[in-house]
């Protein structure tokens, strides 16, 4: 049985507060990477876009990494990984992840209700107008995907205690 | 918010005895843990009473311990051991 996550073998890394951190370097990079993907494609000088270039490769670099690291702080939890799912008889970890599942998808709802609000409103209208031929545009339903898989994932990772708290 | 504690879809609280029949037998949450192919977190959760274990985990503690199960989990509090082989709390008297 997993019983903690430790960085070369003595540094224990599985904490509340570095889970946390680990969430907001996801989110962040996945913001970063969308908005440096969008901004190459206006028309820029040479310099600037080389730096944009960067900036989206390292941060997506880091998103990649971000999760790597979450699933890894995680990997107990069966979400992925050596430990999938309906292999562990730990009741309580399944409980958990169901419970994930669960908030996560009522997120994702409150997330499209919002969203279809904004649309019927009238809003977004002028924004799609504005960005029509935008080539970054697949880059949104990219995201959007990133965001619903990684969700169940990131709401264990916030949510539960300390192991030694909860041990 | 903690999503893996006895609530209402968890049921009512069980009390159990899991944290003195492990000391008695000198095991760690670590041993329990792994005897029971569970995490340790998840025995401190049961030891505490924040998670009702199924009937399959019950009777594996069971099992384990070589104690019927009603020996282990009550819907009520237990009376501590000490009343149960002396008899009634003198000190209160």
């Amino acid at each position: 049985m997993h019983h903690e996550v430790k960085l070369l073998w003595f540094i224990p890394v599985n904490s509340r507060s570095r889970r946390r951190g680990v969430v907001v370097t996801f989110y962040i990079s996945l913001v970063l990477g969308c908005v440096f993907s969008l901004l190459v494609h206006f028309p820029t000088d040479g310099s600037r876009l080389v730096g944009l270039y960067i900036g989206m490769v390292a941060s997506f670099l880091v998103l990649g990494a971000s999760y790597v690291a979450l699933v890894h702080l995680l990997g107990e939890y069966g979400l992925v990984g050596r430990h999938r799912l309906h292999t562990s008889r730990d009741e309580r970890l399944e409980q958990v992840r169901h419970a994930a599942y669960v908030r996560a998808y009522w997120i994702l709802m409150t997330l499209v209700c919002v969203i279809s609000a904004i649309f019927l409103s009238g809003t977004a209208e002028k924004l799609l107008r504005a960005t029509m031929g935008f080539a970054g545009k697949p880059l949104v339903p990219v995201a959007a995907i990133v965001l619903a898989v990684s969700l169940p994932s990131v709401v264990i990772a916030w949510t539960e205690p300390d192991p030694k708290e909860a041990a | 918010m903690d999503l893996g504690r006895s609530d209402a879809r968890n049921g009512p609280q069980l009390f159990n005895r899991i944290a003195v029949l492990r000391v008695e037998r000198q095991m760690s949450r670590n041993d329990l843990a792994d005897r029971l192919d569970i995490s340790y977190q998840t025995v401190g959760y049961l030891e505490r009473g924040e998670f009702n274990p199924s009937l399959e985990l019950a009777f594996r503690i069971s099992e384990l311990f070589g104690v019927p199960i009603e020996a282990i989990f009550s819907r009520t509090p237990f009376t501590p051991m000490s009343i149960h082989l002396y008899g009634k709390n003198t000190e209160k008297e």
